[in-house]
């Protein structure tokens, strides 16, 4: 168990450095510069330069910049003076994880009663209807849905507050919403088909025998072995989420890193984007790490793979 | 007893004198799958409705050139702007009339902003008088144009990668499953912004920067067939015969991983129109006057509260051409391998 866990934090640090350093030389290759206003004058220029460290040979800033990233320090914004990247994202990035927290855990629960629901009414109307609801839920991308539910709830029937963060907790019910139902409808999907076929497996068929009620079957052995599958989906889900949330931050106006990345690209504020990528791609990664050593841990039938 | 009769039908015998034979006609594969997608209504209707979009989109082309939908008369834009969608039909919100915020009964903008009685826009204008229709069908065919080809650059890419990998096994396989983990940690939204910012904006840009992230889930799954199918008796044949190993990939492999591909084919395509329109509403999208179902949304939806028809008109446009793609996906996916939906 330990070796596997080693191995994948080998990985992840090899993985996170190659993204530090591919990020750091597209940078490079980037069109435009943050510093193109016009008025500046070329001894201006080159102390805002002299400033960031850009006068540095190419290969000295990127070792700087790799060891400042090891220490947490992604260097200074270009746009908002003084601030350093790794301040900026430090006071949003609590908001961007509690609402990725609690879309994902709103989006898992109703997906694992919407799943058992419909696995256990196979092929009656319910199960039908739940269908329809989860193939609209995956093909309907959470920033549309955000949209959709500013139109209707912020503007058409005026029931919760549609901009802002951390005044009430009624501003974070729709963006929740809007990025919790597609996780939802994924998790419905697969609990439906890992429930399925647990219901017809041996050990179902041995509890039917011995006479356990259909509750019981469902409850005590059906649903237990068909909830350690859907962990394996948490790290997708949490890929979708990253995606979705940035938008989702842009459309509710919620202060999180989602907002900041958006902001940063058409100010070609370097620094902001790359320290957000890095963030992004070690979150990512932490969670899929996370819920690999939690599935192995529960099934060690994964471990031999 | 003679329900039963009905309920159980040979496939593919109709006629009485074909049910006095045993064995029944042998179906090919296509033909069994076509046979069971048949039977799946939602699949059925997405297929036609798919199959209708890609002809409208197509013929479009000749009927409504870019330049039509993105001219505008400047001198008239007070007149035409910002028009609801008007059938000329007494139907509750489509007759030309919008409720503005904080108004308790709806206007007739085509009355108060003095245009011509004979003009109506079905689907309304934009902010500067463009009709909505007519950006509605570019945008359409662009978000279209971008997400097919970058989905047809995952299959070529992902279908090439993926049988390599599986094929060649051993130390090849192991760098190349690597490299496939490493790109998978890194978040798609990442990927395709950066390369949107290296390529610097444009179509071109953004179906490169969709097919990049695309192809890795076509690749893993094309290597798991090739491993499996590597192990069947016809290739050992072909290979003892002296077949190459890229005729048996184009011969025996893909032929018979065709099910998983289409499949996989069908899930591609509604993520990279939903990619497209993140990279508009990100400011990386198609460069304006060009028009995207993406840029349609994300340049109406700050005025959403004043002329919602504008952002929801594109968003259901996008929304019902992937959930097209979905259920046919759903649909072939049961078509192609029963086994997974039956009990």
């Amino acid at each position: 168990m330990w070796k596997y866990i080693l191995k994948r934090l080998a990985l992840l640090l090899f993985t996170l450095f190659l993204v530090i350093t591919v990020t750091f030389f597209l940078m490079q290759i980037m069109p435009g510069t943050p510093f193109n206003n016009p008025k500046l004058t070329p001894e201006a220029l080159a102390q805002l330069k002299t400033t960031y460290g850009l006068d540095l040979p190419l290969w000295q800033q990127y070792w700087n910049y790799l060891v400042g990233a090891l220490h947490g320090d992604f260097g200074t914004s270009f746009q908002y003076q003084n601030q350093s990247v790794s301040m900026l994202i430090g006071q949003r990035l609590p908001v961007s994880a509690q609402l990725g927290a609690q879309a994902l855990v709103v989006g898992v629960i109703a997906g694992l009663i919407m799943g058992a629901a419909s696995a256990r009414n196979k092929n009656n109307k319910i199960d039908g209807t739940l269908g329809i609801v989860s193939t609209l839920g995956i093909s309907v991308p959470s920033f549309i849905l955000g949209i959709v539910l500013v139109y209707l709830f912020g503007f058409k029937w005026p029931l919760f507050p549609v901009s802002g963060w951390g005044d009430s907790f009624s501003q974070s019910i729709l963006p929740t919403i809007a990025l919790a139902v597609s996780p939802a409808a994924v998790t419905t999907r697969f609990v439906r088909s890992e429930m399925i076929e647990a219901l017809s497996s041996d050990y179902v068929q041995l509890a039917k025998a011995k006479g356990l009620s259909p509750k019981e079957i469902v409850n005590k052995h059906a649903y237990r072995n068909s909830m350690i599958p859907v962990l394996t989906l948490i790290g997708p889900m949490a890929a979708g989420l990253l995606t979705g949330s940035t938008l989702i931050e842009q459309i509710f106006s919620i202060p999180g890193i989602g907002q900041q990345f958006v902001l940063s690209i058409p100010s070609k504020d370097f620094p902001v984007i790359m320290g957000t990528t890095v963030v992004y791609a070690a979150m990512l990664m932490v969670m899929i790490l996370i819920t690999d050593i939690l599935t192995a841990i529960i099934d060690p039938r994964v471990r031999l793979q | 007893m003679a329900a039963n009769t009905q309920d159980f039908v040979i496939v593919g015998a109709q006629d009485s004198e074909a049910n006095e034979h045993i064995a029944k006609p042998a179906l090919s594969f296509w033909q069994d799958a076509w046979r069971r997608l048949k039977l799946n209504k939602l699949a059925v209707i997405s297929l036609w409705f798919l199959a209708f979009i890609l002809a409208f989109a197509f013929v479009s082309n000749f009927v409504m050139p870019q330049q039509q939908a993105n001219s505008f008369n400047s001198d008239k834009v007070g007149v035409y702007k910002n028009l609801p969608p008007k059938s000329g039909l007494p139907i509750p919100g489509w007759s030309g009339q919008i409720k503005a915020p904080g108004d308790t009964t709806s206007t007739d903008v085509y009355a108060s902003q003095n245009v011509p009685k004979s003009e109506k826009f079905i689907l309304g204008t934009d902010n500067i008088g463009r009709s909505l229709a007519k950006r509605v069908t570019v945008g359409l065919r662009i978000s279209l144009l971008v997400a097919l080809v970058a989905t047809f650059i995952d299959l070529l890419v992902g279908v090439a990668y993926g049988v390599l990998s599986g094929w060649k096994g051993g130390w090849v396989d192991n760098v190349m499953q690597r490299i496939i983990e490493i790109l998978s940690s890194v978040p798609n939204l990442i990927i395709v912004t950066m390369l949107g910012l290296v390529l610097g904006g444009g179509v071109l840009s953004i179906i490169l920067a969709i097919a990049m992230t695309g192809w890795l889930g076509m690749a893993r799954q094309v290597r798991n067939m090739t491993l499996t199918l590597k192990e069947r008796d016809y290739v050992l044949a072909a290979k003892s015969l002296g077949e190459s190993s890229f005729k048996i990939a184009i011969k025996h492999l893909i032929p018979n991983m065709a099910g998983t591909i289409i499949v996989q084919i069908m899930m591609t395509v509604p993520t990279a129109i939903m990619f497209e329109a993140v990279l508009s509403a990100i400011n990386l999208g198609v460069k304006p006057p060009t028009a995207s179902l993406g840029s349609l949304i994300s340049d109406a939806s700050s005025m959403l509260q004043f002329y919602p028809y504008q952002v929801l008109i594109p968003s259901a446009m996008l929304v019902l051409v992937s959930l097209a793609f979905i259920l046919l996906g759903d649909g072939l996916r049961d078509a192609f391998d029963p086994r997974a939906s039956e009990d």
